[in-house]
């Protein structure tokens, strides 16, 4: 049962960076192309979205809660700081998105829009500072200082907002009128080339950090890395294609934009597995929970064809 | 400060201001079902426009709803990782079934009933909707699921270190746990209700012209109040018997008597051995705030809604300010409400089981007050600015074009939008030529 929620947690943190992961990278790039009278449409590119996505993370919390209670504790109060900085960019963005349009006046939706993109880029940031960290081991805690911003961590810092950026490019190139496309598009190629180099780096940082802490012929310790030349390989494979906004772009960028995760993950498992909820626990949650989740992919699968259009220009939108 | 103050006090500002904007989440939400449902059945279009105007006001709350909320769910992780360290096992199951089955449906649906504004069918619009309902209520139900486990835990046993679930149907059917949602659900919506019939009666002082509007509106509310404020009234009295039989320090503090917590100090000592374990003594004067204006909120409902029927408030232009001033009072009620709750259950975090400062993680006082810091300072300036969108909103009443809560119903101001999108003056309309 352990095993199930475990790879339930998997799917729901993965379920999280490939849709919230477009919903923060278009926000980190509002403003970057186009003029500033394209800021109402970019969001309305991404706005019916905003609400399905952001819950997962929600849900990824409390699924370590519920399943994996003693490690819950330790990841967040571990990686303290960046939990905090993440919430308060959370709470930024999501401030931007539901204040923006409630007011007329430039000023009042210029400071907004600058809430969207500061938030979401506090958040981009923090989670490459938690991804880094969870890549070098489980904290035990209190974390020095020292060791939360090792150079490894800062450079997942840089680098998992770039790859946020180059998947929203992939999903804005989809959704945005025609008008803005070629715009787009080369800012996708841009970015794209830009996370593919630090995705690279990363990796190969990562594989001389194993190498050294572990050796060459630890395996398990190398599982981790797939992933991320997954992504590194994914990322070539999109700048190899015109960048179009079709659904095997967006497909390629999620992989790329999950794989830190995917990978962070793959080094807690052991940890989480060691201190699992009891098998009552988890037999309730299996009971009430397992249902809900699977209602709720079926209806944002259903929600997401109604609203994966071309947004017209001028259509309404509430964010 | 120690980092057992701080973060007691960060959760304290916290939590209160969540559960100010939830309050009026979960009273607002089935004012509005009904009005959406009048519509979709009835079809007068007055309903329509009653759904949007009280629409959009939820949606506006809604948003600090989810932001404060979110910072909830982290800091038990954040600050009170003892609390997952011994009680996890019960406490998380709860707090995860909050997320899985309600805000996980509810955040997915309320997306749908925004933007699915005349995009889907009108029965399932109204669907999403009501499934928005009724999780708002589902989540009230787990988290109190969890904090009544605080405040008197059952259904477990201990294990290890810990403790762990071994009785899932006691969690939900805790006394502690019924008693306070018998009394919680009227009151949130005896606070959804006087804001609706306060604000009607707000624009019947400035003498609306939308009469039918806000009769039907106001009519709403103050059946809604006549109906749960002496509801609460009962309820919170009857809790008191319950709570003293596993909490008898609390109830004799609120009670006011000397003898009894006497009495009850020596209870607690014969089960917990010698130390004090008596809350702090001022619950007693907030217990009295919540309980005068429940008394006065249940009286002034039942003289309010014969008026109403009659049609004769409206006239009475004192009693409508009346109702005006009234607004404020069920958010005070409900802070000071949840202020005994949870300052009575100390010294403990899970009563008779973990204390307090053992549910504190190993934080250091300087990164407890910079996330005190960065979450109050945040979240009140949002705060500020919400509810004077919600003040703005109420203000402008509902003839304006912020209305348009739908996508493309209405046609845009501008006939040809391209030329919109060059004038200078774009940015002075509306926020409905782009917006709903
Ligand atoms: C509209 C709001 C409102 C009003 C008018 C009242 N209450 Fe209340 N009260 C709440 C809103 C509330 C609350 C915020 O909803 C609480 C906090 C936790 C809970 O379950 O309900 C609460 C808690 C609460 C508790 C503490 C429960 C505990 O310690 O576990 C008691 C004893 C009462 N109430 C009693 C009353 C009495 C006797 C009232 C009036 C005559 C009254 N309340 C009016
Ligand atoms: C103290 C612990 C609490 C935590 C950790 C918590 C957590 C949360 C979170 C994370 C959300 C946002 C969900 C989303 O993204 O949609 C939320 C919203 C909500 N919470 Fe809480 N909450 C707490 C207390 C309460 C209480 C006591 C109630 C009611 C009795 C409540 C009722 C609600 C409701 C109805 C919503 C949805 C409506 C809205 O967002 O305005 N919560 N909560
Ligand atoms: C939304 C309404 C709530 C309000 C206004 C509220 C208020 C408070 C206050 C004033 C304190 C500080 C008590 C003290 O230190 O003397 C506190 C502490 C706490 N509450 Fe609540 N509470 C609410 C709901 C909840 C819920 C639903 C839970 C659990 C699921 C919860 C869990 C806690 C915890 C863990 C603490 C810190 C430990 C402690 O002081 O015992 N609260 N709350």
């Amino acid at each position: 049962m352990d095993v199930v929620w475990l790879l339930i947690l998997g799917l729901v943190l993965v379920g999280y960076f490939v849709l919230e992961g477009f919903v923060l990278g278009a926000g980190l790039l509002l403003g970057r192309y186009g003029t500033r009278d394209d800021t109402d449409v970019s969001v309305a590119a991404f706005a019916p979205f905003v609400l399905a996505n952001e819950v997962w993370l929600v849900a990824v919390a409390g699924v370590l809660m519920g399943a994996f209670p003693l490690v819950e504790g330790e990841i967040i109060s571990g990686l303290y700081p960046f939990v905090v900085t993440g919430l308060v960019g959370w709470v930024v963005r999501d401030a931007g998105l539901w204040f923006r349009l409630r007011r007329t006046g430039g000023a009042w939706r210029r400071l907004w829009a600058r809430a969207i993109v500061v938030g979401s880029g506090l958040l981009a940031v923090a989670w490459g500072f938690v991804v880094g960290n969870l890549l070098l081991g489980l904290p035990g805690t209190p974390l020095s200082p020292g060791r939360l911003f090792a150079p490894y961590a800062v450079l997942w810092a840089v680098t998992l907002p770039a790859l946020l950026a180059a998947h929203g490019t992939a999903f804005l190139s989809r959704r945005l009128p025609g008008r803005l496309r070629p715009d787009v598009r080369r800012l996708g190629v841009r970015v794209t080339g830009l996370a593919l180099v630090l995705t690279a780096v990363a990796t190969g940082g990562g594989l001389a950090v194993t190498v050294a802490t572990r050796g060459l012929g630890d395996v398990p310790a190398m599982l981790p890395l797939l992933p991320l030349l997954a992504a590194v390989a994914a990322l070539w494979w999109i700048r190899s294609r015109p960048f179009d906004g079709g659904g095997r772009t967006l497909a390629l960028s999620a992989v790329a934009v999950s794989a830190p995760a995917a990978a962070a993950g793959l080094v807690a498992a052991p940890g989480l597995l060691a201190h699992p909820a009891s098998g009552q626990a988890l037999a309730v949650l299996t009971a009430y929970g397992l249902g809900a989740l699977v209602l709720v992919v079926v209806v944002q699968v259903w929600a997401w064809r109604l609203f994966d259009r071309r947004v017209e220009p001028d259509a309404p939108s509430f964010f | 400060m120690e980092p057992l103050d701080l973060a007691r006090l960060e959760f304290a500002l916290t939590t209160s201001l969540h559960f100010l904007f939830v309050a009026l989440t979960l009273g607002l939400a089935p004012l509005i079902l009904y009005m959406q449902a009048r519509w979709v059945f009835g079809g007068r279009p007055v309903y329509e426009r009653m759904t949007r105007f009280w629409g959009q006001i939820y949606l506006v709350n809604y948003a600090l709803g989810i932001v404060t909320g979110i910072v909830m769910e982290f800091q038990f992780g954040l600050n009170w990782s003892g609390l997952a360290k011994l009680t996890g096992d019960v406490f998380g199951a709860s707090i995860a079934l909050e997320t899985l089955v309600a805000f996980f449906l509810e955040s997915t649906f309320l997306g749908l009933w925004i933007f699915g504004w005349h995009r889907l069918p009108r029965i399932a619009h109204l669907g999403a909707f009501a499934v928005v309902t009724l999780t708002a209520y589902a989540s009230a139900f787990f988290i109190m699921v969890s904090n009544s486990f605080m405040q008197h835990p059952v259904g477990y046993e201990r294990h290890g270190a810990g403790i762990r679930l071994t009785d899932f149907g006691a969690l939900v059917s805790n006394p502690a746990l019924t008693v306070a949602l018998a009394h919680l659900l009227p009151a949130a919506l005896s606070v959804g209700a006087f804001f609706v019939a306060g604000v009607s009666a707000h624009h019947f002082v400035r003498r609306t012209r939308d009469v039918e509007f806000f009769r039907r509106s106001m009519r709403v509310g103050l059946v809604v109040a006549a109906v749960t404020a002496p509801s609460v009234m009962v309820t919170g009295i009857a809790q008191f018997p319950v709570i003293g039989g596993f909490q008898p320090a609390k109830t004799a503090l609120t009670g006011g008597s000397a003898e009894e917590l006497a009495k009850a100090r020596s209870l607690l000592a014969a089960r917990f051995g010698p130390g004090d374990l008596t809350p702090p003594t001022w619950i007693y004067e907030v217990s009295q705030v919540m309980v005068y204006l429940g008394q006065i909120l249940a009286l002034l409902s039942l003289i309010l809604l014969p008026l109403m029927v009659w049609r004769w408030s409206v006239r009475l232009r004192p009693l409508l300010h009346v109702m005006v001033f009234l607004i404020p009072l069920p958010f005070v009620a409900v802070i000071c409400g949840w202020v005994v709750r949870e300052v009575g259950r100390q010294p403990w975090a899970v009563y008779g089981l973990l204390r307090t400062e053992e549910a504190l993680g190993d934080i250091g006082t300087v990164a407890i007050t910079g996330s005190l810091v960065a979450f109050t300072a945040v979240l009140l300036l949002l705060a500020a600015v919400d509810y004077s969108l919600i003040a703005h909103l109420v203000r402008r009443g509902p003839d304006e074009d912020v209305l348009r809560l739908g996508a493309g119903t209405l046609p845009a101001p501008e006939a040809d939008a391209d030329t919109a999108r060059l004038s200078p003056e774009r940015e002075e309309t509306p926020w409905t030529s782009s917006g709903y």
